[in-house]
């Protein structure tokens, strides 16, 4: 019997999107997206903490357009990763393994995690 | 090897330990900036320069450091295909993560001086 050959690594262009393929690959997404934001967190917190006018310039970016604008974007990254995080776990246990739940979820994870992530922006 | 102990179950583990207590302490830390956001420089500093507060910080930077190591290598390994590029973009991340990892180090412990 002739098997499909596998594919040795996964190219993105070819690769076909169901809904939870694009919850997982939100997953990597936002992770990367928290990554790479670590410098300018740490760089906050420093300045927030070196002074009062530090402070003062840090409380200035997280109410700026763009400070604002970047934390809507990160509170959705990391809401999503925790979400879909969670979906991980509970799959890891058996639970949502099966095919219409396991895309239930998918479509939850991927939809809820933005209307969170806005509700505690505005609560901010 | 150790470095193919590592790569296995491991850090699957790892992931896991880090994601609860990443998940925590930033839910706890967004409730605290919901409901009670420091009013000054002087109760932010007097807040974190706390032993427990300094301690979970601390903690937090590690895990989001482990955390971010074992996410981002799975995301290289899968989609960087040629070696030397890989291993390229392996060190920058490692050094990456390690110098955010002195950076915090050196900002918490510094909130504690004075």
């Amino acid at each position: 019997m002739k098997t499909k050959p596998r594919p040795i690594h996964l190219d993105l262009r070819r690769i076909r999107m169901p809904i939870n393929a694009i919850t997982s690959i939100a997953h990597r997404i936002s992770g990367v997206l928290i990554f790479l934001l670590m410098p300018a967190g740490i760089f906050l917190l420093d300045l927030s903490l070196m002074s009062p006018e530090g402070f003062a310039t840090a409380v200035g970016v997280f109410n700026s357009f763009c400070g604002k604008a970047v934390l809507l974007l990160l509170l959705w990254a990391f809401v999503h990763h925790l979400l879909a995080g969670l979906r991980c776990i509970s799959i890891d246990v058996d639970l949502g393994v099966d095919k219409p739940v396991f895309l239930k979820t998918a479509r939850i994870v991927l939809l809820a995690a933005f209307p969170i992530a806005l509700l505690i922006w505005v609560a901010l | 090897m150790s470095s193919r102990r590592v790569s296995g179950m491991q850090a699957w583990a790892l992931q896991r330990i880090t994601a609860l207590y990443l998940a925590l302490y930033i839910s706890y830390m967004i409730g605290l900036f919901i409901f009670a956001p420091p009013a000054s420089y002087d109760a932010w500093r007097l807040w974190v320069a706390q032993p427990h507060v300094s301690m979970a910080m601390l903690l937090f930077f590690g895990s989001l450091l482990f955390h971010a190591w074992v996410g981002i290598r799975n995301i290289l390994i899968d989609y960087i295909k040629p070696f030397a590029l890989r291993l390229t973009l392996l060190v920058l991340t490692g050094l990456g993560l390690l110098a955010c990892g002195a950076w915090s180090l050196e900002v918490v412990i510094s909130a504690r001086i004075v």
